[in-house]
């Protein structure tokens, strides 16, 4: 018990955590919901990438889907015409993208808010019709299947043969942890903090003497990097890859997992991936009714809580906060909301 | 503040409604899972992997109307060794991410043993790996020829390759029609492209040459620069590799365009009366081949023309295909039973007079009926060759 006290109950509540993450495969049999859950991971992972640039530096991306694509035909193209591994895809896809998002935010961010919006539409479209057309490298409509498994791990107690979809989930789940602390990192250093600034107010930020424009696009940088590994575990997670996955409904969906976990927030971004993932899938019963009621459940989130899932759960915690602050000054009248910039909740 | 006191009973309001809604929407799956639970050991659950919704959801509808005639036919007659026969249709948006997903779920959650469809190529590329995993029985619609160089033993083709159809109807273009040069234009997705890669590797047998090959993207409306193009290289026929929608407006724009050639399509994929609605006069005498006569005087197609008006169903080629893909895979439940292998090899010996003559497959998986030669006459389609 002394060792537990001396660690601390957050760490314990941690601990306990991840475990239980880890037992998850164990507990549920079915593969059907082991897919699911290992997608969700995906999304998370795509979820996070865009949340950087979305939710920390303010700048509104409806691109990201083409670097998923990339990511995952820059995976599906190498380990098939090259025989190359996992373990050199990854490196390979992330470096990629990471590459083509500099580029793209180098040219894109010059511009600001819709225009912004615009020139990353038109990048994605660009991106899909790039899979659809090429078709010598892309496998064009076809795209490309038989993407083989990572190579089977050895851990000693327990091996990963990457044969059924239990296998995947320590290894998806060990790149969302690794992208979370990555993340809380990164955020928390000064050019996270520079981010942040950015997005609240720009003219303030530049006046501060922070590079606007450069960490701009460091972030959008990193932000495709995260999606190009998303992509990579996605091709060789379901083994075939085709345009249509990537087209502007992909980037359209991270974002409104964004919008609906609440931006600029981790936790935010695990509730947004779970929730819309669950949500389609669970629609899967009623086809023809699936995308209405996906749609009006979005359009329902957007107009009642703008601020997403953590926006409404900051909201409450703030209440009672005030609530007990109330109570403890008695007879003080209710004081000044003081506005602060920002989302409040990071 | 998020939002105003109003706003809020307003939203908690909504919410109620649509749950409401949404316990309306569920309250018959409820009840129908929890019939299932009582007697699972007394049905088969076959999955349904077709596009129900975006362009091609008209053929998703169609093979579900077929396998829901069948299933509704044998449940009538007994059932399979006295088990009902239970259609679960999945969705598969003629995605293959799509596909790889629903045969996931209705495999190991829907506890389906058997797959029909898809109807694409791609997605059935895709799905048949899980299917294989998980020994069901998948019987396909897709066109590619790269089924047949697959090595599941589960994959079953219910319709004729390109292989198949292309030679056939080039050579009767050929040696009846005296046609020379032909001007192609198909759809960019795989089947148009397998459509067209075995027609040009065929052309050089029966002496005929491709003077120009254009390509539109399905759900295209203007094609006046593809037919434009074709015009001016003086084709004597043109074929349009495509689906019924796309087939009319192509022969309407033609016409308008002046370009009046014989026209003419690979395989039945355009068989359907939607064609002659759309197109009119424009695609009178448009030639096709097919594996399928609904006009047929048989006494499955007899049956299945009963069948479909009783339950007020427009007997369509595919509807009927997916009607024999349904009963041929009841058949082979019938003679496996529980055990997926010898399904399989049910399956594989199976003989039996369908809706498209007879049904038996060879060790890839494929049947080798003959290919007949349909055209569009007086608003009808009849066999000019069998």
């Amino acid at each position: 018990m002394e060792h537990i006290r001396k660690l601390g109950y957050r760490r314990l509540g941690l601990l306990i955590g991840v475990i239980a993450l880890l037992m998850i495969p164990l507990g549920i049999t079915n593969p059907y919901f082991m897919y699911v859950i290992n997608l969700i991971l995906i999304y998370i992972l795509l979820v996070l990438g865009l949340d950087l640039i979305v939710g920390y530096t303010g700048q509104v991306s409806i691109g990201h889907g083409a670097f998923f694509g990339i990511g995952a035909y820059i995976a599906a193209i190498f380990s098939t015409k090259l025989g190359l591994s996992f373990w050199f895809t990854l490196p390979i896809a992330i470096l990629a993208t990471a590459i083509i998002g500099f580029i793209i935010g180098f040219i894109g961010l010059k511009l600001i808010e819709e225009y912004l919006v615009m020139a990353t539409l038109a990048f994605g479209t660009i991106i899909w019709l790039v899979f659809l057309n090429w078709t010598d490298v892309t496998g064009g409509p076809m795209g490309i299947a038989l993407i083989p498994s990572p190579p089977a791990m050895n851990f000693g107690i327990f091996q990963l043969s990457f044969t059924q979809y239990a296998d995947y989930y320590p290894l998806l789940l060990f790149f969302v942890i690794v992208a979370i602390i990555f993340t809380k990192l990164l955020i928390n250093s000064g050019f996270g903090r520079a981010c942040t600034a950015i997005r609240d107010d720009e003219l303030a930020a530049q006046s501060m003497g922070i590079p606007v424009f450069r960490t701009k696009v460091v972030m959008f940088t990193i932000s495709a990097a995260y999606c190009g590994a998303a992509g990579t575990l996605y091709a060789h997670f379901i083994h075939v890859v085709s345009p249509e996955t990537f087209n502007f409904t992909m980037s359209v969906t991270i974002l409104t997992m964004v919008m609906i976990g609440g931006q600029g927030s981790i936790i935010g971004a695990v509730l947004g991936a779970s929730l819309l993932t669950i949500f389609s899938e669970a629609l899967r019963a009623t086809p023809e009714l699936r995308m209405l009621i996906y749609g009006l459940l979005i359009v329902i989130m957007m107009m009642f809580f703008p601020r997403g899932i953590m926006g409404i759960i900051n909201y409450y915690r703030k209440q009672i906060e005030k609530r007990a602050l109330l109570k403890k000054m008695k007879g003080a009248k209710a004081t000044v909301d003081v506005k602060k910039e920002g989302l409040g909740y990071e | 503040m998020i939002f105003g006191k109003t706003k809020f009973n307003g939203c908690i309001a909504f919410f109620m409604a649509l749950t409401l809604i949404l316990a309306g929407c569920s309250s018959e799956d409820g009840s129908s899972s929890k019939a299932e639970a009582s007697d699972k050991s007394e049905s088969i659950r076959v999955g349904l992997q077709a596009p129900m919704t975006g362009d091609n959801a008209q053929y998703g509808q169609d093979m579900k109307n077929g396998v829901d005639l069948a299933f509704k036919k044998i449940n009538a007659e007994g059932g399979v060794n006295g088990k009902k026969l239970e259609l679960v249709v999945g969705d598969d948006k003629a995605t293959p991410s799509e596909a790889v997903a629903v045969v996931n779920k209705m495999i190991m959650n829907d506890n389906v043993k058997a797959i029909i469809g898809g109807y694409n190529s791609s997605p059935t590329l895709a799905a048949q790996e899980v299917s294989k995993n998980a020994k069901a029985l998948h019987v396909h619609m897709g066109a590619s020829p790269e089924f047949t160089t697959l090595d599941n033993d589960y994959l079953y083709r219910i319709i004729l390759t390109g292989q198949v159809y292309v030679p056939a109807v080039l050579k009767y273009m050929a040696e009846e029609k005296g046609i020379k040069k032909i001007a192609s234009i198909y759809e960019n997705t795989d089947y148009g492209i397998t459509m067209s890669d075995s027609a040009r590797k065929a052309a050089e047998s029966v002496g005929v040459e491709f003077i120009a090959t254009e390509t539109y993207n399905p759900g295209d409306k203007n094609f006046s620069s593809q037919l434009s193009k074709i015009k001016k290289m003086k084709p004597d026929a043109v074929m349009i590799v495509g689906l019924y929608n796309e087939v009319a407006l192509i022969a309407q724009q033609a016409k308008q365009a002046g370009l009046d050639v014989q026209f003419f399509s690979p395989d039945d994929s355009m068989y359907s009366e939607q064609l002659i609605e759309l197109g009119g006069d424009a695609v009178e005498n448009h030639i096709f081949a097919s594996m399928i006569n609904m006009e047929m005087d048989t006494e499955a197609m007899n049956e299945f023309i009963k069948l479909s008006e009783e339950n007020n169903i427009e007997p369509e080629a595919n509807t009927a295909i997916a009607y024999d893909a349904a009963l041929a895979l009841a058949k082979a439940f019938e003679e496996g039973g529980d055990s997926p292998e010898k399904v399989r090899d049910a399956m594989a010996k199976i003989q039996m007079e369908g809706t498209t003559g007879l049904i038996q497959f060879d060790e890839d998986g494929e049947r080798s009926n003959a290919p007949m030669i349909m055209q569009v006459k007086d608003q009808k389609f009849i066999i000019i060759q069998e």
